[in-house]
């Protein structure tokens, strides 16, 4: 609910408001019965703040130019501008109404100046206000309200006049141009016709002040000579047929000087229509700035005093302090009933749980208990068999299984005039492997430099050594079988000894447990360089000259790796 | 502020105030009693998860045995998984030299040691293994001596070996042919076995495994 109380000069109107709709209003006069009716009235009301709304002949409008600065520049001049013109009054209002270059080229500033000269008739209902302990929000202005209505008139009217009447005492013309609110006068109605039932004298009226202003807007220099100043009046709705009729009357037979008045009748219900508004019950439009007014945000006041701004404060203060500890305690209160249903649920999962530990160990009791120390050791069982497992796999892998597969290379006729002298059976971890692989390298720089150790089947047992290195990489333990014996080349040219011993060496490498085949030596071998261990393991490094190699040929040793077993 | 803080009539606030101060209080007694409960259900739910785990270890724990322990037990009557039985290595050479007519085998057992993995084909960090080492010499009459030989002793000795190196190779025999000369061989072997203190034990847990609670 907003409350505004509405005071034009004389007496005050009080209007509660609940959005569009009207609850309640009060008239007090300014007698000893209206001030105590009031102050009772404040008293015994809901308890809610309040804004008044003024409508007061003493409130003086000037417009000032100043340069377009900004900051304390701005404020400093704003102050010595108020201090200037109204230095006594307690209530001012600045307002900017844009910011234009003059013929110079310097950007200024148009302000509007406002001052409630007198507030003297309002000193008494403002004392009750804050005997009452009515917090007082602000004070507005309806001069300043009144830009409101000018959605009344079309948009590209340059000059236009509103007229209203709010009380029975007097006119209101506030003035706009390009739709910005210049000034505003308060008239007063000369008192035989403020009760007059014939329209036309009050409606005479209305067109002498008009007059006046026009006058004075045109010799301030405000509008042009030639400019047309359309005036609207807001009329009660019974009037506006008499009052039509008037104007347009008035119009076809005036003298020429007021050609550029136009004047326009606008109804109350087209007023509140343009609002969305109920109907008021009011012949003026008094109501319907209260209405205005309580629309407007609490912070929009247009004359701010420190007394009214502290009542205000400390209403809120007071007000939050009502809520926070209704809300805070409400919101506590529900916190402590979540927490405390939480908790209830919260038991029961522990209860539960406690059950299933039970259960559990229950279980433990059953199955377990007492056969921990053998079920502690059921790893190292497992760890035990598969050990066994991998030696028993292993122990078959024997110089005996192998026999069958080196007979059939040996007992081809092809393979005749090799003699198999001496078997070496050697089980191999894959270090041991790497390590052969090394040895077989090749010490030539040049060749080491060109080539990586890479396995190859299909490796020419005559290549030299960078050629033929090869490595495994299985990381189960794997058998090299070394082969020795002598080759019968008797009758034999050169290359057919050279092509019996790469095919013999294929056979070799064609055996299905065999992985590499490392050629040791050979007959007629024309190796260039060779590096191996001796039985001492020394490197022993041969460098022999071609005839030497093929006096001392007949003798051959090939190093079999085999396959490891999973393989 | 100040100012308006000291013109407001707190009396009017009495009611506000303490109707917050009370809801305050029940709303602390209330999360002291969730607090409580939370952390006791939090101690309920590690206590209930650690003796899931207990269950759940031990239902493990039977089933590898059930899978295990009868080979273990095999293991253990073979005399894999024992102290090294030096004497039935020893015994069965003998039967099977003498069996099989083999002209001459010399064996030399060496001293057992812990196996590590410098020196061992194999080798646990979960257990002590044991390696014995074990040279036999032979003269042989053909490659059908060697088969016989080790198979035998592969199939019927109280243990398991590896055959580390070996080397055989042609006698020379003035005036027999190079197709019948002999064979003589030379071969180390490392016989296993898994020293386990409470061997004598693991067959008493034979209780069937049952699925763990959850």
């Amino acid at each position: 609910m907003r409350r505004i109380l509405y005071f034009a000069g004389y007496r005050l109107l009080a209007t509660e408001w609940n959005g569009k709709q009207l609850l309640a209003s009060y008239r007090f006069e300014p007698t000893d019965s209206g001030f105590s009716d009031f102050l009772e009235y404040l008293e015994k009301s809901v308890k809610t703040p309040a804004q008044l709304l003024i409508d007061i002949i003493e409130e003086d409008f000037r417009r000032e130019v100043i340069p377009a600065v900004t900051g304390s520049d701005r404020k400093a001049l704003i102050d010595r501008r108020l201090d200037r013109f109204y230095r006594e009054a307690q209530y001012t209002h600045v307002e900017s109404l844009g910011k234009e270059r003059d013929k110079t080229g310097r950007r200024n500033e148009t302000l509007l100046l406002s001052a409630l000269t007198n507030i003297e008739p309002l000193t008494p209902w403002l004392d009750l206000i804050h005997q009452s302990n009515t917090p007082l929000i602000g004070i507005w202005s309806v001069p300043l309200l009144s830009r409101s209505l000018l959605s009344i008139a079309p948009k590209n009217q340059q000059n236009v006049l509103i007229v209203t009447r709010q009380v029975v005492s007097s006119l209101r013309e506030s003035f706009f141009r390009d739709g910005r609110f210049y000034f505003s006068r308060q008239a007063k109605i000369p008192l035989e016709l403020r009760d007059e039932q014939d329209l036309s004298p009050y409606l005479k009226n209305i067109i002498t002040e008009t007059e006046q202003t026009y006058r004075f807007l045109t010799n301030q220099r405000i509008m042009g000579f030639t400019d047309t100043l359309s005036v609207y009046c807001v009329l009660d709705d019974h009037d506006v047929q008499t009052a039509t009729t008037f104007f347009n009357t008035l119009q076809d037979h005036t003298p020429a000087s007021n050609d550029n008045v136009a004047y326009h009748v606008v109804s109350h219900s087209e007023l509140y229509q343009s609002h969305n508004l109920p109907n008021l019950e009011s012949d003026y439009t008094d109501l319907f700035y209260t209405y205005l007014c309580s629309r407007l945000p609490l912070n929009s006041d247009h004359y701010f005093a420190h007394t009214q701004s502290s009542d205000y404060t400390q209403y809120m203060v007071e007000k939050f302090i009502n809520w926070g500890t209704f809300i805070g305690g409400l919101g506590l209160l529900t916190a402590a009933a979540l927490l405390w249903l939480n908790s209830i649920e919260l038991d029961q999962e522990r209860l539960h749980g406690q059950e299933q530990i039970k259960l559990l160990q229950q279980s433990y009791t059953v199955s377990y208990e007492g056969k921990e120390q053998q079920l502690d050791r059921a790893e190292q069982i497992k760890s035990s068999v598969e050990f066994f497992e991998h030696i028993i796999a292993e122990s078959n892998h024997a110089p005996i299984d192998f026999f069958k597969s080196l007979s059939a290379v040996y007992s081809n006729l092809d393979f005749r005039d090799f003699w198999l002298e001496k078997l070496d059976w050697q089980a191999l971890t894959p270090m041991d492997i790497q390590r052969i692989a090394e040895e077989y390298k090749t010490i030539d720089p040049d060749a080491l430099k060109n080539s990586d150790i890479s396995g190859d089947d299909d490796i020419d047992p005559y290549d030299d050594y960078s050629e033929t290195a090869g490595s495994s990489d299985t990381a189960n333990i794997q058998v090299a079988v070394t082969l020795s014996g002598n080759f019968d080349q008797r009758s034999k040219s050169y290359t057919e000894v050279v092509n019996t011993v790469r095919r013999f060496k294929d056979a070799l490498a064609d055996i299905a447990e065999v992985n590499q085949v490392y050629t040791r030596k050979i007959p007629v071998d024309v190796r260039a360089y060779s590096m191996f261990k001796d039985q001492n393991g020394n490197n022993i490094t041969l460098s022999r000259k071609l005839s030497e190699l093929i006096k001392n040929s007949d003798y051959y040793e090939f190093t079999l790796i085999l396959n490891p077993l999973e393989s | 502020m100040k100012t308006t803080l000291a013109r407001i009539q707190w009396k009017n606030h009495i009611m506000g105030i303490s109707f917050f101060l009370i809801a305050l209080a029940i709303c602390l007694l209330a999360y002291w009693s969730w607090a409580t409960s939370s952390e006791q259900l939090q101690q309920t739910n590690t206590q209930r998860a650690s003796q899931q785990a207990i269950n759940t270890q031990y239902f493990n724990a039977q089933q590898t045995l059930d899978t295990y322990l009868d080979h273990y037990d095999g293991l253990r009557q073979n005399g894999l998984i024992a102290k090294p039985n030096k004497l039935d290595w020893i015994e069965n050479l003998r039967t099977i030299t003498q069996s099989n007519a083999i002209p001459r085998v010399e064996f030399n057992v060496h001293k057992q040691h812990t196996a590590n993995m410098s020196n061992d084909l194999f080798f646990s960090d979960n257990f002590t293994v044991i390696v014995t080492p074990m040279n036999i010499t032979a003269d042989l009459l053909h490659e059908g001596d060697f088969f016989k030989l080790y198979t035998a002793l592969r199939n019927h000795a109280a243990g398991r070996y590896i055959i580390r190196n070996c080397t055989i190779r042609r006698v020379d025999k003035i005036g027999i042919p190079k197709e019948f000369r002999p064979l003589s061989s030379n071969c180390q072997l490392d016989w296993y076995n898994i020293d386990d203190p409470n061997a004598s034990e693991s067959s008493m847990a034979t209780a069937t495994a049952e699925a763990p609670l959850t």
